[in-house]
């Protein structure tokens, strides 16, 4: 539950002329502790595993792909880096593609 | 990263806490060394030669403002620096909130050796409740619920984050210098009652109880919620404070009431008038014999320039609107106007008691007084601490 809020009252500080750069720059720090919070759990998983006999590191190192593996990763790594550029998609064209992809998935 | 809370009201962490506390104290580093450093370089470099030649001469700190405000180092420098200070209070206030009811358990001590005594008819004044000071959404009086001590929690956790250590064991560093420099300079001074104005959650205030175990001492603060997290915070570890909710512009103590009356990083939040106030009051209800000590920021005139704007500019971004003008007076002239002594004026910078030992810190404190770039700096190379005080003749 949240109690304490998290935005603070006032203008928030802007250093840069163009609009958006210092909101950017905040979102990207932010992503960038989820993404080092994951990689410190990720670190701990394999400790845990080495722990229990599971030579992680170099087994990860080691793992060969299949080919429905690499799909899956290739599509999840899409998503991402549609999710994550999403506010930068703002032009005509993309808004074309998303009708176009609204009408697919409606065909579909 | 192990937290440095000892306490049992230290918030449960789980492994997404660490991490994003960690990543928020490294990036913090990061800014404060590595992008200051850089931002230092490109003044001297490109920025000050530049500016010269447009006939600002960069000789006070507002000067180098002008002259930086407009580089892209400094830009990045300040907006980065702007979403490290917000995201101590994201990753915190995250955690306090999911463990509000474990710490709330514990928040009502049964048997206090301390006291907590709240006065709801104490104004917040609007230097606390018009800004959200050090960009703390809310500030630190609110209460989100009754009997609340959320934003208690909250300072003392984001203090940590944001001091990625340099604090000391819980956040007890300054408190710790400032009352072994008494103990160790003044032998003879055995301090019977010891007054902490505009104390929070304690931090400061505690230490003075462990370095003389005697005395009685007392917080206060006009704060509700950093006052009962502070109080339950002090039962937790033992030691016996009694914090009183009140205005340290207007106490309600009888005259001649304290042996030490000393605040900790205190007076640059308040405007001038609040601390003219602040000091007429402390030099009250002082004793005759008392010695008042303000663990401060250091004066403008003591440091050179670009260090000044750079200490400074939590004035003009971090919601410490009053951080300047207090770095601009003459300290020694404020006590004087407060019924001081002029020649009773002390001022001396510390090394870090609980960092470099009793032993150090012992030599360190009968040599000069050293004033450098580490000087009431949070670096990640270490600080020294400034404070100024006067015995009440």
């Amino acid at each position: 539950m949240r109690r304490i809020p998290r935005k603070r009252r006032g203008e928030r500080n802007r250093f840069f002329q163009a609009e958006g750069v210092d909101e950017m720059l905040s979102c990207m720090l932010r992503l960038t502790a989820e993404v080092s919070a994951l990689k410190d759990r990720l670190y701990i998983a394999e400790k845990v595993l080495e722990q229990q006999g599971l030579t992680m590191s170099s087994a990860i190192e080691a793992y060969q792909f299949s080919e429905a593996e690499e799909s899956e990763l290739a599509a999840g790594r899409q998503r991402m880096i549609e999710t994550i550029l999403a506010q930068l998609d703002a032009s005509p064209d993309v808004e074309d593609m998303t009708d176009e992809n609204s009408k697919i998935n409606e065909a579909a | 990263m192990n937290s440095t809370i000892t306490h049992d009201l230290a918030v449960p962490l789980n492994q997404e806490d660490r991490a994003k506390r960690a990543f928020v104290s490294s990036l913090r580093i990061h800014v404060l060394q590595h992008m200051s450093g850089s931002m230092k370089s490109r003044y001297e470099e490109v920025v000050k030669p530049e500016a010269k030649k447009r006939g600002n001469q960069c000789e006070t700190a507002e000067q180098i403002h002008k002259a930086l405000k407009t580089d892209f180092v400094f830009k990045a420098y300040s907006s980065a620096r702007t979403c490290a200070q917000e995201m101590v209070f994201d990753v915190v206030s995250e955690s306090v909130d999911r463990e509000f009811e474990t710490l709330a358990e514990k928040a009502s001590p049964a048997a206090p050796k301390g006291s907590l005594t709240l006065d709801s008819s104490v104004k917040i004044p609007r230097s606390v409740s018009e800004i959200d000071v050090h960009l703390a959404p809310g500030s630190y009086h609110a209460e989100y619920s009754r009997d609340d001590f959320a934003t208690g929690a909250v300072y003392d956790n984001a203090i940590e984050v944001f001091s990625f250590g340099q604090f000391g064991k819980d956040m007890n560093d300054i408190g710790m210098t400032l009352s072994n420099y008494i103990r160790l300079k003044y032998p003879d001074f055995r301090p019977a009652k010891i007054l902490d104005a505009g104390c929070t959650i304690g931090h400061n205030t505690v230490p003075w109880a462990q370095t003389f175990p005697e005395a009685e001492v007392t917080g206060i603060d006009v704060a509700a919620p950093v006052l009962r997290y502070g109080h339950a915070r002090a039962e937790s570890m033992g030691v016996p404070v009694h914090f009183r909710q009140m205005d340290a512009t207007n106490m309600r103590f009888e005259d001649n009431s304290f042996d030490v009356v000393f605040s900790s990083m205190f007076l640059h939040e308040l405007p001038l008038k609040d601390i003219q106030a602040y000091l007429k009051e402390a030099y009250r209800v002082l004793k005759p014999g008392g010695l008042l000590w303000q663990m401060e920021l250091p004066p403008m005139n003591q440091m050179p320039a670009y260090d000044n704007f750079y200490l400074n500019w939590d004035t003009y971004y971090n919601n410490e609107p009053f951080y300047g003008t207090f770095r601009k007076q003459d300290y020694r002239k404020l006590l004087t106007n407060a019924g001081f002594g002029a020649e009773q004026f002390m001022e001396a910078t510390m090394p870090r008691y609980t960092f470099v030992g009793e032993e150090a810190y012992k030599e360190a404190i009968e040599g000069d007084n050293t004033f450098d770039t580490l000087t009431g700096r949070m670096d990640p190379n270490g600080t020294r601490w400034y404070g100024f005080g006067a015995w009440k003749n």
